[in-house]
């Protein structure tokens, strides 16, 4: 039995997303083209949870995740934040609310300011809402360094006096100094060292808990997907090919693509074995995406059809797009069970 | 046992700087037989890529290699000369690095570096080297081999890249190969295309390899033997069944439970403890013993010595696991 989801628990959602960069080319830079980065994403995040964004590069997780919180104007489509259109506002009202969002970047090196001090940075989201004085700033900077693990002593320094993981942990401080309901983490520990991921996992973990934070977690590692995400969804050439609970979609991969790309990740631990018959080909260049189903030249279960439509998301609760899920056109059934 | 083909002993590079000589690879020895795959495992500046480029003979100063042997063969390589040695790098030994955009030159085509290569080492007039090189682009897999032989860099993707990068550097059969982090930079499906071709050409030519990788899920289905590097010192060696079955070393022991693993689901992760220290702050005595929760009072002053601890299983550790 499903239980409908309360409205109200509801904190984002995004209908039909769209963002398009433009080709410009020769010396008047006439447009001759689009990069269509997110294309026609419907999504929902509940307050409280962790949605994960999955998918190799170019699939467009970085860019959905900036056009959600209006990084990127979309070039269409509907976002509601909150109860409120959030593509309407504007002004006041829009800095106002963007207090509410905020973003962790992917590398904690190019993140940080090398010129002000550790304490100039914590304090930048204060001074720009004008929400606290300097006696009070500083007291809640210090406050924002123990949070994070760090230490209040630190608040003079400068980022390159800190190691990568220690340099995340000021932009973590940075992102929840404003106690927002939503935070973007962009592949937060793609560029930390093993031993250093597992600490900043443990930290978002934490501050989630303490803070009742809601994450949309983009990263291209499936494990700490897995580990870190209630729900999941899995993109490819800007679209989500497929979106569900973390149990339901690592138990039960129902689009080929994710079951590549599960099938992809090296185990630890199994020995030396030969490898499995890999996925082939390169991602398509999303400038001419391939018709029907983007994924139909790499998928090893093609039919006639994927090359002509393009499938839908389709399911309740653990959705994939996938002509093998329709059973008018699945003439694959028997040869998909047995790859399964 | 199978025959030694690359044999490291006590092999030690420090670079100058103006807080003195720092040590980047400390005292780290180990053999790889005919035919295996050594994976070296560590995390960054462990001195896992200072250790290839060793044995390369590619450090450049203020970097140098300042003791230990390097036996290919029963040939000390530091004692080459520099043209000696320039037959032996591409020729009967070869690398393949992290980033195939930064190791290709991008004004050369694919097909001109690799005749260049074909030509010095093998001695084929320029047909025949060509024809050298479009058999070798066709054996890792590129599609229409003679129209990408006349391909820049930039016009193929990342994978195809690594893959130009890996016939080059397989065109004069080398014996001995040395892959630096070779699908770091690549996408999950992409990487598992990678180390399929690696290990189909390894079972094909019977070459003998170094891998490199921070990846503990990549080194554990390549490599038939681990050495987990830390600090710049070999800190384990293992079979890779008995590494991952069995880790004796603190440091290798948290690094394997530190990782979130698909299928174990745990709500925390273990950590360890502080980051890894520069190389010109390292601590006397064990190199790990500021994060060891194993710490004893002999770990501070000395550094524990590679020990045998079981059947191939070395650990350089005062108070294994």
């Amino acid at each position: 039995m499903t239980v409908e989801t309360p409205v109200q628990d509801i904190l984002l959602e995004a209908k039909n997303i769209r963002k398009y960069f433009p080709i410009k080319k020769g010396l008047l830079l006439r447009e001759v083209g689009q990069v269509k980065a997110v294309d026609d994403v419907t999504l929902t995040v509940h307050r409280g949870e962790t949605l994960g964004l999955v998918g190799e590069s170019g699939c467009g997780k970085s860019t959905l995740g900036r056009t959600l919180i209006r990084l990127y104007e979309p070039t269409g489509g509907k976002i509601n934040l909150g109860g409120k259109d959030f593509l309407k506002l504007s002004g006041n009202e829009l800095r106002n609310r963007r207090k509410n969002i905020q973003m962790i970047f992917q590398d904690p090196y190019a993140a940080l300011d090398p010129r002000m001090t550790v304490g100039q940075i914590i304090a930048q989201p204060f001074v720009i809402h004008k929400t606290l004085g300097p006696k009070e700033t500083e007291v809640r900077v210090k406050q924002l360094l123990e949070l994070v693990g760090l230490k209040a002593s630190h608040i003079n320094r400068y980022p390159h006096e800190f190691s990568g993981g220690q340099r995340q942990r000021i932009c973590i401080a940075r992102a929840v100094a404003l106690e927002p309901e939503l935070i973007i983490c962009d592949e937060p520990v793609s560029a930390l060292d093993v031993s250093i991921q597992a600490q900043v996992l443990n930290l978002l973990k934490d501050l989630q808990e303490r803070l009742k934070l809601t994450y949309i977690f983009i990263s291209h590692d499936l494990s700490v997907i897995e580990h870190i995400c209630d729900r999941v969804a899995v993109m490819y050439l800007g679209k989500i090919v497929e979106i569900g609970t973390r149990d339901e979609l690592f138990a039960n991969p129902k689009h080929p693509y994710t079951q590549a790309l599960l099938g992809a990740i090296p185990h630890v631990g199994e020995g030396k074995k030969q490898m499995k018959r890999s996925l082939s080909g390169d991602v398509p260049s999303p400038i001419n995406p391939p018709s029907g189903c983007h994924f139909h030249p790499r998928c090893p279960h093609k039919m006639d059809i994927c090359s002509k439509e393009r499938p839908v998301l389709k399911g309740d609760g653990h959705q994939a797009s996938c002509w093998l899920l329709d059973k008018n056109h699945n003439t694959h059934e028997t040869s998909k069970k047995e790859s399964l | 046992m199978s025959d030694v083909v690359l044999s490291v002993r006590n092999l030690e590079t420090t670079f100058k700087s103006k807080l003195g000589p720092i040590r980047a690879v400390n005292k780290v020895s180990y053999d790889i037989y005919k035919g295996q795959t050594l994976g070296i495992v560590g995390e960054s500046g462990c001195g896992k890529s200072v250790t290839s480029f060793s044995i390369m003979r590619l450090i450049e100063p203020p970097g140098k290699v300042s003791g230990g042997e390097v036996l290919l063969k029963g040939r000390d390589l530091l004692k080459l000369s520099d043209k000696d040695m320039e037959d032996v790098r591409g020729g009967e030994m070869a690398i393949i690095f992290q980033e195939p955009m930064t190791a290709l030159n991008p004004v050369l085509t694919i097909g001109f570096q690799m005749d260049e290569q074909i030509k010095r080492h093998m001695n084929l007039p320029p047909k025949e080297a060509k024809d050298r090189a479009i058999e070798m682009l066709s054996l890792v897999g590129i599609p229409s081999p003679a129209e990408r032989y006349s391909a820049y860099p930039h016009q193929l993707s990342g994978g195809m890249r690594q893959r130009a990068m890996i016939a080059m550097a397989l065109s004069c059969n080398p014996g001995f190969l040395i892959a630096d982090e070779p699908t770091t930079a690549l996408d999950v499906t992409i990487q598992a295309q990678i180390l399929e071709l690696f290990q189909n050409l390894q079972e094909k030519l019977h070459m003998t390899v170094q891998f490199i990788t921070h990846d503990l899920g990549v080194i554990s289905e390549i490599s038939d033997n681990v050495l987990v590097m830390y600090g710049g010192q070999a800190c384990e060696k293992a079979s890779t069944t008995e590494l991952f079955r069995n880790p004796r070393h603190p440091y290798t022991a948290a690094l394997i439970e530190s990782r979130p693993r698909l299928g174990h689901r745990t709500n925390r992760l273990k950590t360890i403890e502080g980051s890894v220290p520069a190389p010109m702050d390292l601590p006397a005595g064990c190199p790990f013993q500021n994060r060891c929760p194993r710490a004893k009072s002999e770990c501070l002053m000395f550094k524990p010595p590679m020990t045998k601890i079981g059947p191939g299983h070395e650990v350089a550790c005062f108070n294994p696991l």
